[in-house]
């Protein structure tokens, strides 16, 4: 470490003790970030507001048909075009964000809190209670993922709550491993040992030193694990068995792609809609990958 | 009056391969005020000795013997006792301050949380009282440093912030266990000279745990050296270096560099590898590596005794060096 004039103290015991030179901690988090990941921030805010604010935007009602002509090009005032029974591309986006972003963020709060809280207990206590959850764990990893979601939706309806729960339950295992195994890790540090020491509770030990540990490690996986339920939806609703009603982009897709003969004449009304889970998906992917190795930076400097 | 007591400890893991004998038939004792070294290689139990002090074995650990701590049995302490004790009687510092804090926790939170929890300190009265703190362990711009991060500071750095939190109380004892295994060589000199220090300003017990005759020669007042999970010589400070009476005291001291050595010269390692503690101890776990050892040392546990000179100097060892050679030949 470079030796910083002006703030070498001599503090009269003939020790001099080096200040270390901030650490580039100037620099704020927002710049670290880099540019990719504010475009990705913008482009999702984007999404969430317009999806957010759909019923007060002056857009065609997305279940009117003959809005556009048949599979009518993108054209001002009809900016992704029509389907093939003419409704508003756009307007069906927008309004089909709604109910895509709701599913992706309730099944991963649900995943998170179920498997991350078992997952952090299971490796705090160790003990019989980490053998169970991890042969559930294992278990729940070990059934094929769209097998076990057809199954859960089919069992309990194609509402929004339950796919979202059914997508929900498929993050639990492997967000749980994770959370583990992060908690394994650092519950084995001397500042876990000190803390008990000092004599902290498990509650305390659990909620004040190691969640934090454990969450930035795992904020990365939650945004990740958004764009895979979104696309998981997806995957549902081209089965035909996502939301019974409602809109959503898989729908969309689903509508719009599954005629060989539409997708030949109009394949803008597929494309628009994949092209918005595309970005979206990937706006996730990244800034989750960035706020991952902003934030592991501060972990590598230990 | 001895602050801390320890008689005849005894720590065994049990395992699912059977008993692991990790520390057996270890007494010292500590007076207020007084430093200890506790000295010997990976393995030689003192880190257990240390560890079933302060309550941080694991369950498969069965410990005998006794520690009084200012007339508590540390091993069974009364419930209202057992609060002050950890972190208030005794405080302790670890080997590495890369994992003794906490990295996403401002220095500030860390330092002030075991006074707020232990003395029902106010806010602002913690934080004086942390600032005050970094002042004695030297870490100049304190106030700035409680906003900082662990990763915001060196290694030195943080183990001085180790030491300030373990100071926060007030312990009358501080155990440090290798606390400068982890830092550099050029580190290492400041923090012990700052342990030693602010043992003599504190008046406070100072228990020191190294693999190093070097770094408790002049910090110290007395010396234990364990082996094999064995205490393997006990004296003064400068009587171990003076009079050595056990082989394997020896043995280490050959090991440490010396700036009179002459150029070229080898140090002198000592040959062989630890012993296997999953043995149950029925002979000198020094033997195999001793260039003394005789059939007796194989068979037979050599007792501890004290030397003919002082009875503050004691030793485990049938074939002794020293004073005690000599003066255990002429009787």
């Amino acid at each position: 470490m470079a030796k910083v004039p002006g703030i070498s103290t001599d503090l009269g015991s003939n020790q001099v003790v080096e200040v270390p030179a901030d650490l580039g901690d100037e620099r704020s988090v927002a710049r670290q970030l880099g540019w990719g990941f504010w475009l990705c921030a913008g482009w999702l805010a984007l999404v969430v507001i317009l999806a957010v604010l759909a019923p007060i935007l002056p857009l065609a009602d997305p279940n009117k048909t003959a809005v556009g002509g048949r599979l009518e090009g993108p054209r001002s005032g009809l900016w992704f075009g029509a389907d093939s029974t003419g409704r508003d591309v756009f307007s069906l986006t927008i309004w089909g964000a709604r109910i895509s972003l709701l599913v992706g963020l309730i099944a991963i709060v649900v995943g998170f809190l179920v498997g991350g809280t078992v997952g952090i207990l299971a490796g705090y206590f160790r003990g019989w209670f980490d053998k169970i959850v991890s042969f559930i764990f294992a278990t729940l990893l070990s059934f094929p993922a769209l097998i076990l979601a057809i199954l859960i939706t089919t069992l309990l309806g194609r509402t929004v709550f339950w796919i979202s729960i059914s997508l929900g339950i498929l993050a639990i295992a492997p967000v749980g491993r994770l959370a583990r195994a992060q908690t394994l890790v650092f519950a084995e540090k001397d500042f876990v040992v000190a803390a008990r020491i000092l004599g902290a509770s498990d509650r305390r030990i659990l909620t004040r030193e190691l969640l934090p540990n454990v969450v930035i490690p795992m904020s990365a996986l939650a945004l990740l694990g958004m764009g895979i339920a979104i696309v998981a939806e997806g995957t549902l609703a081209f089965l035909g068995i996502s939301v019974a009603d409602g809109l959503s982009w898989g729908k969309q897709i689903f509508d719009a792609g599954s005629r060989a003969t539409d997708l030949q004449n109009g394949p803008h009304a597929a494309l628009f809609p994949i092209g918005v889970v595309f970005l979206t998906v990937l706006a996730l992917n990244y800034a989750g990958d960035r706020l991952r190795e902003v934030f592991d930076a501060k972990e590598l400097a230990f | 009056m001895a602050l801390l007591d320890v008689e005849n400890l005894a720590v065994t893991f049990n395992t699912p391969k059977g008993p692991v004998y990790a520390v057996s038939d270890v007494s010292f004792s500590v007076s207020k005020g007084e430093a200890l070294g506790i000295v010997g290689e990976s393995g030689s139990g003192k880190s257990v000795t240390v560890k079933s002090l302060m309550g941080l074995l694991p369950r498969t650990a069965t410990i005998d013997g006794t520690a009084v701590y200012d007339g508590f049995d540390a091993f069974n302490l009364p419930s209202d006792r057992k609060k002050h004790f950890y972190g208030v009687d005794v405080a302790m510092v670890f080997q590495n301050p890369m994992t003794s804090l906490n990295p996403v926790k401002r220095i500030g939170a860390q330092l002030t949380e075991g006074m707020r929890f232990h003395r029902k300190l106010s806010r602002e009265a913690a934080k004086g009282r942390a600032i005050e703190l970094l002042d004695i362990v030297r870490i100049p711009d304190a106030a700035k440093r409680l906003r900082q991060y662990p990763h915001e500071l060196s290694g030195g750095m943080r183990q001085r912030v180790v030491i300030a939190m373990a100071l926060a109380n007030d312990p009358a004892l501080l155990i440090a266990d290798e606390p400068t295994t982890a830092l550099d060589v050029t580190v290492q000199r400041d923090i012990l000279d700052l342990l030693d220090g602010l043992r003599r300003d504190l008046d406070m017990a100072l228990i020191l745990i190294t693999h190093d005759l070097g770094v408790v020669r002049d910090r110290t007042d007395r010396i234990v050296v364990m082996y094999g999970g064995r205490l393997m010589e006990t004296a003064p400070t400068a009587t171990v270096f003076s009079d050595t009476a056990h082989p394997y005291t020896e043995s280490l001291q050959r090991s440490i560099p010396d700036m009179s050595t002459p150029r070229g010269t080898r140090l002198d390692p000592i040959p062989g590898s630890p012993p296997d503690l999953a043995v149950a101890p029925a002979a000198c776990p020094f033997a195999p590596r001793c260039a003394y050892a005789t059939d007796e040392c194989t068979s037979a546990l050599p007792p501890l005794k004290p030397t003919p000179l002082s009875a503050d100097h004691s030793y485990a060892c049938f074939h002794p060096r020293g004073s005690a050679a000599e003066l255990a030949g002429s009787m």
